[in-house]
Parts: C-alpha cells; structure tokens; sequence
C-alpha cells in the first residue's frame, strides 16, 4: 500500500500523532484528505491555479515541518486553513490595496438586501472563478472578511492598512461581484 | 461574528466545503522540496555543542597532565620559594644554544615570582646539569619524558606566575623540549550581570507594518540578570577560548492597549533563556591589570516565559509556557547572538582574579521562527562581575 487508505476511518488524532513522528505515510494521509479543501482556499487568494498550487505547496512544507506547534485547540483543518491564509497573505504586495478601481462608487451602504435567484444558482466553480477575477486588494480583503471571519480590526492589523481601506475594498468587492454576476446571466440569456 | 451580507454567506455557504483536487505532481513536489530543505547538515548550534563537550573532555582528561604541586615538586616544599629562585638585576644567566655553545646574556627577569607555574616553565640550570637539559638537538618522545622526569628533581628549579604567560616567551631559549610545545592554562569564571535590553521589531512583510508599529509602541525597555559560569583554555600568548552556560531572566512591563478598545491592560512579561557562549579572547597585561577582548556567539535557548501579547489579528495572546494551549511561538525557541566584550581582571589571590566584562551582545533573527510575521532585533548590554579561577597549573595538549 502506498498510503493509508483514507477512505478507512483514520481519525485526525492518528493522523496528527503519525505526522508528529514524522511518519510520511501519515503525511501523505493528511495531504490526500484536506489537499482538495485547502487548494480551495489557495485558489481564494490567488490570481491562478499555478500561484494557488504553490502557495498551497509552500503552506504544507511548513504545516509538516512545524507540525508539534498544532496545540489541538480546534481542528486540524481549521489549524491548516490558517496557515495556507497565512502563507498567501506573505506574498501579497501592499500597494495593492491602493489600487482603486475607477468606475465603482464607494460608499458607506453596500448591498445587503436579498439576492437575485439566480445567484444561488452559480456553481462553486463560477463563485471561485468570481472571487479570481477581482483585483488583489479588493480579493484579499472580501476573503478574510466574508469567508474568513476576520473583523475590519483585525484585517487593517494583519495587512497594515487602515480599517476604512478595509470597508472601502469590502464594498468595492460586493459591487464588482454583483455586476459580474449579472453581466454574466444576461450574456447566458 | 460578523455582520454579513447574503452575498457574503452565499460565498462562505458554497465554498467552505468544496474541493478541487490538486495536481497529482504536487504531493511529490512536496517531499522533493521538504528533502532539499531536510537534507542532513549539522544544526546552526552544532558548533557551540561540539566544542563545549570538546572543551569539556580536554580539561578533564588534561587533569593527568596538569604540573600538580604535590605529585611533581615536592622537593620544592622543602625549602620558600624565594631561596629556588631570587632574581637579581645585575645577574647573569647562561643560555643554552643549540650548537652545544653556550652564551651569557642580561637576565630578564619577570616581574612577578611565585609557586604556580610547572616546574618546567622556567629553571635555573645548574653547571651540572646544563649540557643535559641544552642538548635537545636528538631528543625522541622517550628521552622527552625522561628528560621531563630529571626536571622534576632539579633542585633549583623554580616557577613563574600563570596570570603573566606572555612574559615568558622571553625566556623561550631556557625552556625545556616539552615547553616549547603549546602550554594551555585551564580556568572557570564565575559571573553575575545586570543587561539593559533595547529590541525593535519589524515587520518581514510590509503587511505586518502596523503590527510592528503597534509593538514597538508598547514594549517598553526590558531589564535582565544573568547568571554565567564558563570554562576556557588559554595559551602563554593570552589567545583563549570559552564556553559554558548562562541562565538569563528577563522582565518586561507591557500596558496592551488595542486599537478601538476601552480599556488597556498592564501584563508583566518574563522570559527565561540558557544560553550557551562560544568566546575567542585575546589577553594582555599591564602590570597587575589584565586587559582582553572577547568575541564570540551565543546559542540562545528559550524555554521558559510567561506573560501576553496582542497577535497580528488583535486579540490578547497568553504565551505562558506552562499553561495548557500557550501560544508556542517562543516555545524552546533557539536563536543566535554575536558578543563582544572588554575583560578586565586583577589578581586577588592564589590563582583567583576579580574580573569585570563590559560587553554588547546583538541577537540574529533566529532560524526557527519562519512563522512568526514579525523579525526582531534585540540588542543586550550590561556587565558581568565575578571570578576567575585558574584549575591547575596548565597543561600540555596529549
């Protein structure tokens, strides 16, 4: 066998004590069954699959090599969900947060009503390939906030920008998605 | 949580749990990477290891090669030292040359005389004596031994003081066959010091900016004291090497105060480090004072602290070694610092001198903290005083 059958119910406890010893089958374990969540995440913050795969790459060297710093608090997937956010927020360049983009109106208000139907209709592929296509800061900032559950506090600590740059690019991203959503299902019509 | 927008809970809904699997070259990439960086190579502190247990070893087993008073010279109980050997400036010593000849030369004399040199640093050859102790042009390791034995028993053999090795080489032209090898002075320190801490932090990504400004804002002046003891090898020309360990505690006054919140908080911060020294020093003397320079590195060892920080993301962090779910960033964190540092030392008694060690000492960012956002630069300074206690006489390298 060349790695532990994860479809077995392996429990993450074994797979954390295999991949404190360092054991590679077990390494391999934990990678064949979060890779595909975590590549998700990756691909959040990054412009293409080929940035994604190597941050995602560059994210499991350190969650294998650092693996005795897992404290068993939360999850395991939540513990590797960290790390690959963290690990994407590394190659970030801040100018990117001062990039505004014309033609988008900023205000205080952004879109908090009710959805179109169609909306729940898009597939997880078009959601993804959405949230791709937004400018850096404007991607970084809707990730941490909407998907992560980061506060505007602690995005303008963790990026050092102010907290209303943080709102600002928050509504910006809103917009954005919203139009491409739309201009999108009147090109399907 | 967070106040969200249908739009943002449609994309949390949807992604959270989706997958898409990777391409299947990357788990390999992954190994081959992990392999680069794990190929064998000895640790960063390695060398700080090895020559501590080397030097460790080599004053232990050179006990058997220490010139020890009562096992080597007890013929020179017999009578004060003052009547072995009583310098007069006017007197004259004949020197021993190779060619069989010998020669008379002003003597000089070292300043200081007493009991704690080998019997072999420095003797007054007899008429006697001196064709055995000047031929050395065919001495082999055997009749270097036997020759070593005959020395013992000279009676007029006298000794010079250890704390003024350099003040021999003068004299390098009576020394015997074995002394011109390199002789080596054992000696431990003993060491209290108070350090004064300055530390900036900076950011290792512009994204961590503000973090590290707020950091900086709120870490005040650190304070520490140091308990130091260290073994170390020196030779007559005052080039020597040190190592031992050092127990350092920090204390650190923080008022966290975050920003948007009400109310700061004042945590007492303490951190706990062993360090281990690797020193070159190079010594001289001016009369009684002895002056050095000493350069070296630390390992430095953090294993235990207590206290809190604010993260990256704001929230207050209890770092706390022995609570249960501590933040491990500095969690037997190892790290490396450069030393520099200006001995000064007088003799107060037998083989014992009072020293004082102004010293800087820069830490380099440590290796083992690739996860932490921030890079910090921590600069020590503060003086050591204490003891030093030459063991033994000194010593031929086996």
């Amino acid at each position: 066998m060349r790695y532990l059958n994860i479809a077995s119910p392996v429990e993450d406890n074994e797979l954390i004590q295999g991949c404190l010893r360092q054991d590679r089958k077990y390494q391999e374990a934990v990678f064949r069954r979060y890779a595909g969540k975590l590549l998700v995440v990756s691909l959040r913050y990054a412009r293409h699959r080929m940035e994604a795969e190597d941050i995602l790459q560059d994210a499991f060297i350190r969650i294998f090599d650092h693996f005795d710093q897992f404290q068993g608090k939360g999850s395991l997937e939540g513990w590797m969900r960290r790390i690959v956010v963290n690990t994407a927020l590394k190659n970030i360049d801040k100018k990117s947060f001062s990039n505004e983009i014309i033609g988008l109106e900023t205000t205080a208000e952004d879109a908090s009503g009710a959805l179109p139907s169609v909306f729940s209709q898009l597939h997880e592929e078009e959601l993804l390939q959405l949230i791709q296509q937004l400018p850096d800061g404007y991607r970084i900032v809707f990730n941490m906030y909407a998907i992560e559950g980061y506060s505007h506090a602690e995005i303008s600590a963790l990026l050092g920008i102010q907290e209303s740059t943080s709102r600002s690019q928050l509504v910006k991203a809103r917009k954005m998605l919203q139009s491409q959503i739309l201009e999108s299902q009147k090109l399907a019509v | 949580m967070n106040p969200k927008s249908p739009l943002d809970e449609l994309f949390r809904r949807k992604l959270s749990h989706y997958e898409v699997p990777p391409s299947d070259d990357l788990w390999d990439n992954i190994q081959l990477a992990r392999a680069k960086k794990t190929s064998p190579r000895l640790p960063f502190w390695a060398p700080w290891l090895i020559t501590s247990v080397c030097l460790s070893t080599l004053i232990y087993f050179s006990q058997d090669f220490l010139f020890l008073e009562q096992t080597e010279s007890t013929s020179l109980e017999e009578k004060p030292i003052h009547e072995h050997f009583t310098p007069k400036t006017d007197s004259k010593i004949p020197t021993p040359i190779l060619s069989g000849k010998t020669r008379t030369l002003p003597k000089k004399v070292a300043p200081i005389f007493n009991n704690s040199l080998p019997p072999q640093a420095a003797f007054i050859p007899s008429n006697d004596n001196i064709e055995q102790v000047t031929n050395t042009t065919n001495i082999t390791d055997q009749t270097v031994q036997a020759s070593e034995n005959n020395f013992t028993s000279f009676p007029n053999i006298t000794t010079l003081d250890a704390t003024l090795p350099h003040e021999l080489s003068m004299y390098s032209e009576l020394l015997p066959v074995p002394f011109k090898k390199k002789l080596w002075f054992a000696k431990i320190d003993f060491l209290l010091s108070q350090d004064f801490i300055n530390s900036s932090l900076t950011a290792k990504t512009p994204l961590f900016d503000a973090y590290s400004a707020l950091r900086n804002n709120q870490e005040d002046l650190k304070v520490s004291n140091s308990f130091a003891v260290r073994m170390g090898i020196s030779t007559l020309k005052g080039w020597g090497l040190r190592s031992g360990i050092q127990y350092s505690r920090m204390s650190q006054t923080l008022t966290l105060t975050i920003p948007d919140a009400s109310n700061g908080r004042t945590s007492k911060n303490t951190f706990e480090t062993i360090d281990i020294p690797l020193i070159l020093t190079k010594e001289q003397s001016f009369g009684k004072l002895r002056a050095g320079l000493s350069l070296g590195t630390y390992l430095n060892m953090a294993f235990n602290q207590k206290g809190s920080f604010y993260s990256p993301g704001g929230t207050l962090i209890e770092f706390t070694s022995s609570k249960p779910g501590a933040y491990p960033a500095f969690k037997n964190r190892l790290g490396a610092s450069l030393y520099s540092g200006i001995s000064l030392s007088i003799p107060i008694g037998n083989s014992l001198e009072f020293m004082a060690e102004p010293y800087v000492r820069s830490r380099i960012p440590s290796i083992s903290a690739e996860d932490y956002v921030l890079e910090q630069k921590i600069w020590y300074g503060g003086l050591f005083i204490g003891f030093r206690k030459q063991i033994g006489k000194g010593f031929y390298l086996p």
